[in-house]
């Protein structure tokens, strides 16, 4: 496991703190590290946070001190990956692109000297990675955009973005999950529903699974939305296998055996 | 029955103890601003620490009662009246059905509780009924209440005996124009240069206008972070004291986002956090940085005190288990 340094934040949370940048390996590292400790089950753990480069470690210090918290992160650092022998997650989500549901792909276009056709060729071929969660609920920081797609921020944000709207912002792609108020340039929009806050799990991804964008027609969409609204649409979750030796640059070594199955 | 909203007051909304299992997911922890006094609004009541209770800001809702309750007013100061005749805070109050409790403005501190024997009857979504604002989530419908809302209350069991006898006595709210507020080291403290860290616990900051339930911006000489390296987003804490570039410091708080990009000086300790959201805008804050040992020391001896007022009550209300009624009834076989 790469290294890592210890800072506390606060009296109830401790920073595990790997190397300042974003790296698939190091996000690996820390949805593994995430992993060990859940499964040591340590008393007076109450909650994990990953991020680009921290894994926040939440505790009751009445339950558990820092010194011996110290020591279980220790332990939990050196026992062996248990999620490279796992299945890693690819969540296909479908978007309708340009049009009404994309009313800035031109724009990005016209950034890129791309057609839109071509942008969406181009935003459509990674497995992005899911590095962390946050802003809003169920907001993901994506890694893996086509640096030729990164288009600045709208100048002037919009009041009321869409649940749904698919954007880009810089060098940073994602979803809004729920409606809000944001200047990223919207290029297409997923019939999917996807916060579900009657769900013991609201939302069909973490930090550390990957997101595929499928590209769907006028007509596909409204189908999928159909179906949505009925609460029959299996969202298509993809699982792969993890090698150590893969080709990192792409989507972290992950290979294809095949093996994806659906999920409501 | 539960409880119908005549006067909403000025931001009252549904809250507990924070939304904590979503914090991976993005949630807003959300929940109570002052722990400490809702939690004591629980004790007295009967309920469970964790238990919804109203939280209210600067003007206090005036509600009506369908039946018969018991409920407790804590947190910032009020001359709460029950059909027109004034109550006591920190102490449990039966109300008959139809009784209307008018809350009133806050003399002193920001944010008061109305706690209500049996609970809020909202749903939970990630097990915590508390409210998040910024998008609609939790609570009551995911806003603030409204005149004409009426609020389920869950019947409380078993029915409180000699509620008169519930009460706590509550140390003043600091009015003084300048509060300590205790620190510990955050997690880029060491980023920061001496000369800042100086700056940070020698002078005196102003909570500003622009104080709410996501964060305090503070106002004082600009803290540099000129040297400070630019960081990756990570996740964020209740009381952490980020300094962004104008060198303003902000103290997060209940309504905070879950990962923050700029660096964190400082946070609060947790025994202070009750005490520093309570404060008002023009009140004046200086930090004193103590260890994380002190800090944990502070909070476990809160914690103790706690649960010695859990204790005196639980004897005002003699609770035998199923298990200890099974032991004596063997006895006596």
């Amino acid at each position: 496991m790469d290294e890592y340094k210890l800072y506390p934040a606060g009296d109830c949370a401790i920073n595990v703190t790997f190397s300042n940048r974003v790296d698939p390996q190091i996000n690996r590292s820390i949805q593994q590290l995430q992993e060990n400790l859940r499964s040591m089950q340590q008393t007076g753990i109450t909650g994990f946070v990953p991020a680009f480069r921290t894994l926040t470690v939440f505790y009751d210090p009445i339950l558990v001190t820092f010194e011996q918290l110290k020591r279980v992160i220790h332990q939990a650092s050196l026992k062996a990956s248990t999620l490279q022998t796992q299945a890693i997650r690819i969540v296909h989500i479908p978007v309708c692109y340009g049009k009404d549901f994309g009313p800035d792909l031109k724009n990005v276009a016209n950034h890129a000297k791309l057609t839109p056709r071509e942008v969406v060729k181009r935003h459509c071929q990674p497995n992005y990675l899911i590095y962390m969660l946050g802003f809003l609920p169920g907001f993901v920081y994506l890694g893996g955009l086509d640096p030729q797609l990164a288009t600045p921020r709208l100048a002037t944000p919009r009041l009321k973005i869409e649940p749904g709207a698919v954007g880009i912002a810089g060098e940073q792609t994602g979803i809004y999950p729920i409606e809000s108020p944001g200047g990223w340039q919207i290029i297409g929009q997923t019939p999917l529903r996807l916060f579900q806050p009657d769900q013991d799990e609201p939302f069909y991804y973490h930090a550390g699974d990957y997101i595929h964008f499928d590209p769907v027609s006028d007509f596909e969409y409204q189908q999928i939305k159909n179906m949505v609204d009925e609460g029959h649409y299996q969202v298509y979750i993809e699982t792969r296998k993890v090698t150590e030796d893969g080709d990192s640059s792409d989507t972290a070594g992950i290979t294809d055996d095949g093996s994806g199955s659906g999920k409501n | 029955m539960g409880i119908r909203v005549t006067q909403p007051g000025l931001l009252t909304t549904v809250q507990d103890l924070g939304r904590t299992k979503g914090l991976a997911q993005g949630f807003s922890p959300s929940g109570v601003m002052d722990q400490w006094s809702a939690i004591q609004g629980n004790l007295l009541v009967n309920n469970v620490e964790n238990e919804a209770v109203l939280e209210y800001s600067i003007l206090g809702p005036t509600v009506t009662f369908s039946t018969p309750a018991v409920i407790a007013v804590t947190g910032g100061v009020v001359n709460a009246k029950l059909n027109g005749t004034q109550i006591h805070e920190n102490q449990a109050i039966e109300v008959n059905s139809e009784d209307v409790l008018e809350i009133g403005p806050l003399t002193q501190g920001r944010y008061g509780y109305l706690a209500v024997s049996g609970g809020l009857q909202v749903d939970s979504i990630l097990a915590s009924k508390a409210t998040s604002l910024r998008y609609g989530l939790g609570g009551f419908k995911g806003r603030a209440l409204k005149t004409g809302d009426f609020l389920a209350t869950v019947e409380p069991k078993p029915v409180i005996a000699e509620p008169e006898k519930r009460k706590i006595a509550v140390s003043s709210h600091d009015t003084d124009q300048t509060v300590l507020i205790r620190v510990t080291e955050g997690p880029q403290f060491a980023q920061f240069e001496a000369e800042t860290i100086t700056a940070f616990t020698n002078q005196q900051f102003k909570i500003s206008k622009n104080a709410d339930r996501m964060g305090l911006r503070l106002e004082g000489q600009p803290l540099s972070v000129a040297n400070v390296p630019e960081m990756l987003s990570e996740a964020t804490v209740a009381g952490g004291i980020q300094v962004p570039k104008n060198g303003q410091p902000i103290v997060l708080m209940a309504d905070r986002q879950t990962t923050g990009g700029y660096p964190v000086i400082g946070v609060v300790a947790s025994v202070d956090l009750p005490t520093i959201a309570q404060l008002v805008p023009g009140q004046v804050v200086r930090f004193k940085m103590i260890s994380l040992t002190q800090s944990q020391q502070a909070l476990a001896d809160q914690k103790g005190q706690l649960k010695q007022i859990k204790q005196t009550f639980d004897a005002l209300n003699p609770k035998v288990s199923r298990k200890t009624a099974t032991k004596i009834s063997r006895l006596f076989r």
